[in-house]
């Protein structure tokens, strides 16, 4: 049953990919198929609360059915494309041998089997998810309900849920993820960490096989499955890394959208942004990133649709769990402060910490001191070029979007030094792919590698 | 004024006699013909790219690279010595192990008290746990952790079983309804109804005497 319905997520995935865009080769169509499935999933058990539906494995699967039974529909419609797109699975000739590739797939291979074992081995355990995501994803999956669920509703919670830092305000894709694994039967939910993973590794590289040789695709790919913070949280049940992965990838899609000219490949990365948003409420950050490169593209072309249409869809899972929250009275204490406000105090602790977190090659090995280092050196490039302007344009935007949020946040439930040092630890895992992507991308190091490749593999002269 | 023509006249290429002496043409560039190469099938060809030194080389180089280089930062050191392999050896030397087994070496005693709590409980027992503050007294050789204190924490290991701490006697509307009490270090008997002569240092009580 847990593998039937699995499936069923990743079949829904590839239908719903596929209805976005043709354009994705093999590898990304099956990195994003399993995070866009269970991204709807999810999007539909909130849907199926609120109509008063039960929830149960089998209601979830028929409404699962009927949603692919409608991407199934439009596909057919659009079957000419569909079938350009197929012709490309089969296209197979006999490679070039790439022993440093191979090496790198060796090693890509090695880190995904062990981590995938790993978090399957391990049940939930870290505090976070035990009193939260995995015990809400337990409570559904029992009560088949989130609008009367016992921990958000019963005399028991009430202070826990009503007070400051609720799991209540949490968006749920995680949590109703976890829920959907134990509506299956399993023991544990920790198959959605690992398949999450594994998606993350293969759209990745995928993503950047479209601007980087393959030698660089795969080593880049290498060191940001192996930075460790993010390693070590991927096998575990919190909603960081789940978050990342989507933050992430709908960046780079905007990213690829933004250079290659793929206007579908736009809305691929609507897509991740909204369930980015749907994983972590500050995924906002990376939307209003995204935007104002977006406002920009239109200010210039005087075409504002695309933008208004871009933004709402970004934000809609967002305002659509709040108003359902808001219609069910499932509400807890604000802790955004909404008025702007000057506490330099404040300002300067959150930089201090951040500047050590940057610096810190415990957490993120050598990922943020290499990129400060290939940005200045690449800064010629840059400022002739505009070198991948855009690209490091939404990286900071991002940054400073999350930094200020945190600095508006009223720390009633938690110190604010708590938060840098775990919250915004585990916030900048967004920023490692974002960050190692442009390190490959970048005018010099593109360079260098195209020399190496060229070297390893000389084209062979034409003859006339 | 058109300059005049002044064309020389064509050069015969004729073998011409002059003084007596025969002139020798030219030879005409001889044409070497190579012999064209035998054409290696794809499968050769690729054969031949295959056990390329250029793209060996560099892999060997790369790896010894990463191989020195990875160990002297101190995150990368761990996710290879601490994560990957401390993880996997530790998977391979328990595969056999359960999941209560596992969950035990995780949460330690804290797992094996609520488990027996669940065990010993039904679905929809209420359980009183003593004040926050005695929770993590030593009872015996055994100790609860501090994670104990938390209520969501505790209801994802004895869900759908619902708990709360005698520090709510007085705000929690379920504390009149309480249906069991958990003893922690030998606390939690004095909320009971009735009179217990064995005392263990951990245990769950039901609050009436059931006979």
């Amino acid at each position: 049953m847990i593998a039937i319905g699995l499936i069923i997520s990743f079949i829904v995935g590839i239908f719903l990919t596929l209805s976005i865009s043709r354009r994705l080769s093999w590898v990304e169509v099956l990195g994003l198929a399993f995070p866009l499935g269970i991204g709807l999933q999810t999007f539909l058990i909130v849907c199926m609360d609120w109509a008063g539906i039960h929830l149960t494995a089998r209601s979830v699967i028929i409404a699962t059915f009927v949603v692919i039974a409608g991407l199934g529909v439009y596909l057919f419609w659009r079957r000419k494309q569909v079938a350009e797109w197929s012709k490309t699975l089969f296209k197979f000739g006999y490679p070039t041998v790439n022993w440093l590739w191979l090496l790198g797939i060796a090693a890509i291979a090695v880190v995904v089997i062990v981590n995938v074992t790993k978090t399957m081995y391990y049940p939930t355990f870290d505090t976070d998810s035990v009193r939260g995501f995995n015990l809400m994803g337990m409570a559904v999956a029992h009560e088949g309900t989130i609008k009367n669920l016992s921990i958000f509703t019963d005399v028991n919670f009430l202070p826990i849920q009503r007070g400051g830092g609720s799991y209540l305000t949490y968006v749920p894709l995680s949590q109703l993820s976890y829920a959907y694994v134990y509506m299956l039967g399993a023991e544990t939910s920790k198959v959605a960490n690992a398949l999450i993973f594994i998606s993350f590794a293969l759209a990745f590289y995928g993503v950047l096989r479209r601007f980087a040789t393959p030698t660089l695709t795969v080593l880049t790919t290498f060191f940001v499955l192996i930075t460790p913070e993010m390693l070590g949280f991927s096998s575990m049940s919190g909603t960081n890394f789940t978050h990342a992965v989507y933050a992430s990838l709908g960046i780079l899609y905007f990213v690829t959208y933004f250079y290659k000219k793929v206007p579908s490949l736009l809305w691929v990365s609507a897509a991740l942004l909204m369930l980015n948003n749907w994983t972590r409420s500050e995924g906002v950050a990376f939307i209003g990133a995204a935007c104002c490169v977006l406002l920009w593209q239109s200010i210039q072309t005087k075409q504002y649709k695309q933008l208004i249409f871009f933004g709402l869809l970004c934000i809609f899972p967002f305002l659509f769990y709040n108003v359902f929250l808001k219609v069910h009275h499932l509400e807890s204490v604000q802790v955004f402060i909404l008025k702007p406000f000057w506490d330099a105090e404040k300002m300067g602790t959150i930089f201090k910490e951040v500047w050590i977190l940057f610096n810190s090659a415990t957490f993120y090995g050598v990922t943020f001191v290499l990129f400060f280092f290939v940005m200045l050196s690449n800064v010629w490039s840059i400022y002739k070029r505009r070198d991948h302007l855009v690209t490091l344009v939404l990286i900071v935007f991002s940054w400073l979007f999350y930094t200020f949020l945190v600095y508006q946040i009223d720390y009633i439930w938690d110190s604010i030094l708590n938060v840098l040092h775990y919250s915004y630890k585990r916030f900048l895992f967004s920023f490692v792919p974002l960050v190692w992507f442009y390190i490959a991308v970048n005018h010099n190091v593109t360079w260098v590698f195209g020399k190496i490749d060229r070297f390893v593999f000389p084209t062979p002269k034409k003859s006339k | 004024m058109a300059k005049p023509i002044n064309k020389k006249p064509p050069q015969l290429r004729r073998p011409q006699v002059a003084q007596g002496k025969k002139v020798v043409p030219p030879r005409p560039p001889q044409v070497v013909q190579k012999k064209p190469a035998t054409p290696h099938s794809p499968f050769k060809q690729w054969l031949l790219r295959a056990i390329g030194f250029k793209s060996l080389l560099l892999a060997v180089v790369v790896g010894l690279l990463l191989y020195g280089g990875i160990p002297k930062n101190s995150g990368y050191q761990w996710t290879f010595v601490n994560y990957l392999k401390g993880n996997w050896d530790f998977i391979q030397a328990h595969d056999t192990a359960t999941l209560d087994e596992i969950y035990q070496m995780k949460c330690g005693f804290d797992y094996a008290y609520l488990n027996y709590i669940k065990q010993h409980t039904p679905d929809t027992a209420i359980i009183l746990f003593p004040l926050k503050e005695y929770l993590t007294e030593k009872g015996g050789d055994m100790q609860l952790s501090g994670n104990v204190g938390s209520k969501m924490w505790v209801t994802h290991f004895v869900y759908p079983r619902r708990i709360l701490y005698k520090d709510e006697a007085e705000i929690n509307p379920l504390y009149k309804d309480v249906t069991h009490v958990a003893i922690v270090a030998a606390r939690g008997y004095e909320d009971l109804d009735y009179f217990v002569q064995q005392r263990a240092y951990f245990d769950i009580q039901p609050k009436k005497y059931a006979k």
